[in-house]
């Protein structure tokens, strides 16, 4: 698949040299899944919750952390008793860190989406007034919705669509609804401002876009907004397939596990800052 | 055959270490060479490290580079200072207005860290490298941190690089006076790129970062240099509103540290 990257790419949160052909060194890895904890958010972390959430004893903690803080990697924070990433972390980013690389970051997570679910997985992100599909896995089915490679969508138009607009700031929904023709495919599209904005509310509040056979006929599908570190969307993360094969109850059965590996997707993606904040909506 | 816990992970360190410091992928061959040990030994490192999500190979397959978990360390020691998101809307709106990049450089220890970005929207601007650390004097941003730091931190900074070997501190002391003076630095370089740099202070006067326009070519002329100075102005003034209504976002995260103890690990050059 182009644009994906088969080996894992970011810090796995199971335990370490739980596979048999593991070549690395079992205590190295432990100290470096320890050290991993403290990326998420960046809060600092004791003991206690460490060993628990790691199920590893408190000694083994202990030992890590004292380690970690001899290089410099981790410090205590202001409480004494906590500890908090350190300096040393900053050699990591000597010359200057990347921008973020969505396909790379996303991939590990929309394998695991397809797993789940045998269906077609996609990746988009928001190019003016459209979402365009810029990554994807293929379902396994014999009939599989296609990866939509390089599609524009309307931003009110496509539950990929619809997962990136939700989480734009208020001001440039409205910029996107009053600049311009909301087009119509289907007809269960949502045409008028007040049906978006109402489509927009639910999915806040749900955290995810359901597909409503919008855009295309025969495929459905529901969508997860990949969010920055501001809360704006970097893009979104879909799985879609022929309706025959997800009725509603199918898909609804499928959002535990959707839910759970795209919070985590967010986790990652929520450390990088949002690559244009807040800028105003460029012409079609 | 296992080697012991201890020096298995220095070699990981040693190895995150040279990887960090080489702008090019390195191989397993050099990579055993650098650190003088064996070549299974060096894969075993790096099959330790890449297993963790801190490196990952090249497009060739072949070579290792700092991965995504890395990056990710990096990114979230940077979201501990609350200035770093809250300063988004401030820095996107300079670079629009001018076209070029605006940085946001916080104090870590005695180094300026380079904190939050919004690039140039010129096709031809200045790259953010955030997290990039560089002792305060080095950079623009970080001698204007320095020239407005309260007597007694830039006495100990004074203290601190005299034992690293740097030459005197006179001629430093009276640049950072002129700053003063100034309430900017404008530093022009031969290749026509500048810097123009700002203190951002809390409403103690306390200085909490820089605000730093990075020109990649310096246009307009006097008349130009003046309406850049204006809007670097009102977005460090903008900065401060934000820190009066909200004096958390001046928060330090390291401020129980003493400064002396906070060394990103490596001597980091300005560049």
């Amino acid at each position: 698949m182009p644009a994906l990257s088969e080996h894992t790419s970011v810090a796995p949160s199971s335990s370490p040299g739980s596979d048999p052909d593991f070549g690395g060194n079992r205590a190295t890895a432990r100290v470096l899944l320890i050290l991993s904890q403290f990326a998420g958010g960046g809060e600092s972390r004791g003991v206690s919750e460490l060993s628990r959430e790691l199920g590893m004893t408190k000694n083994l903690i202990h030992r890590a952390l004292k380690t970690l803080t001899r290089y410099g990697y981790l410090v205590r924070d202001e409480t004494g008793n906590r500890y908090q990433l350190g300096p040393a972390v900053l050699q990591l980013s000597r010359h200057g860190l990347e921008p973020l690389n969505l396909p790379l970051l996303a991939a590990p997570f929309m394998r695991r989406m397809q797993e789940v679910s045998e269906e077609t997985v996609s990746l988009a992100v928001r190019n003016g007034r459209t979402a365009v599909t810029i990554a994807g896995l293929r379902g396994r089915g014999d009939i599989a919705r296609r990866v939509p490679f390089g599609r524009a969508v309307p931003l009110h138009a496509s539950p990929a669509a619809r997962a990136i607009l939700s989480f734009l700031p208020d001001r440039e929904i409205e910029e996107y609804l009053d600049g311009g023709p909301l087009e119509s495919y289907t007809p269960t599209t949502l045409t008028s401002p007040e049906e978006i904005w109402a489509e927009v509310e639910a999915v806040r509040e749900a955290g995810y876009a359901m597909g409503r056979g919008d855009h295309v006929r025969g495929a459905t599908g529901i969508a997860f907004p990949v969010l920055s570190g501001d809360g704006t969307p970097h893009g979104s993360v879909t799985l879609a397939g022929p309706v025959s094969r997800l009725p509603p109850e199918r898909l609804e059965a499928l959002i535990p596990d959707l839910r759970e590996i795209t919070a985590e997707l967010n986790r990652h993606s929520q450390l990088y800052p949002p690559e244009r904040p807040s800028q105003p909506v460029p012409n079609r | 055959m296992t080697p012991a816990a201890n020096s298995s992970v220095d070699q990981a360190f040693d190895v995150l270490a040279l990887i960090s410091a080489s702008i090019e992928p390195v191989g397993v061959t050099q990579l055993a060479r650098d650190l003088g040990v064996p070549t299974s030994t060096a894969h075993r490192v790096i099959a330790t490290l890449e297993g963790a999500g801190y490196l990952s190979r090249d497009t060739t397959g072949s070579k290792y580079q700092l991965g995504l978990g890395a990056q990710e360390m990096a990114h979230a020691l940077l979201r501990r200072f609350p200035l770093e998101s809250a300063s988004l809307p401030c820095l996107t709106k300079l670079a629009a207005s001018t076209g070029e990049t605006a940085v946001l450089c916080a104090r870590i220890g005695f180094y300026r860290l380079r904190l939050a970005s919004a690039e140039g929207t010129n096709d031809v601007h200045a790259a953010p490298r955030l997290g990039q650390t560089a002792r305060l004097e080095e950079t623009a941003g970080g001698r204007v941190i320095l020239a407005f730091l309260d007597d007694d931190l830039r006495r100990r900074y004074m203290r601190w690089r005299g034992k690293r070997g740097k030459p005197a501190a006179r001629t430093l002391e009276e640049k950072l006076e002129a700053i003063r003076k100034r309430g900017y630095l404008l530093d022009d370089y031969d290749d026509g790129h500048s810097d123009l740099a700002l203190p951002v202070q809390d409403d103690e006067g306390r200085v909490v970062a820089s605000l730093v326009l990075e020109a990649a070519e310096t246009k307009g002329g006097a008349r130009g240099a003046k309406a850049r100075m204006k809007r670097v102005r009102d977005a460090a003034g903008e900065l401060e509103r934000l820190m009066q209504e909200r004096p958390a976002l001046a928060a330090d995260p390291f401020a129980h540290i003493p400064p002396e103890e906070l060394s990103p690990g490596f001597d980091p050059t300005p560049s």
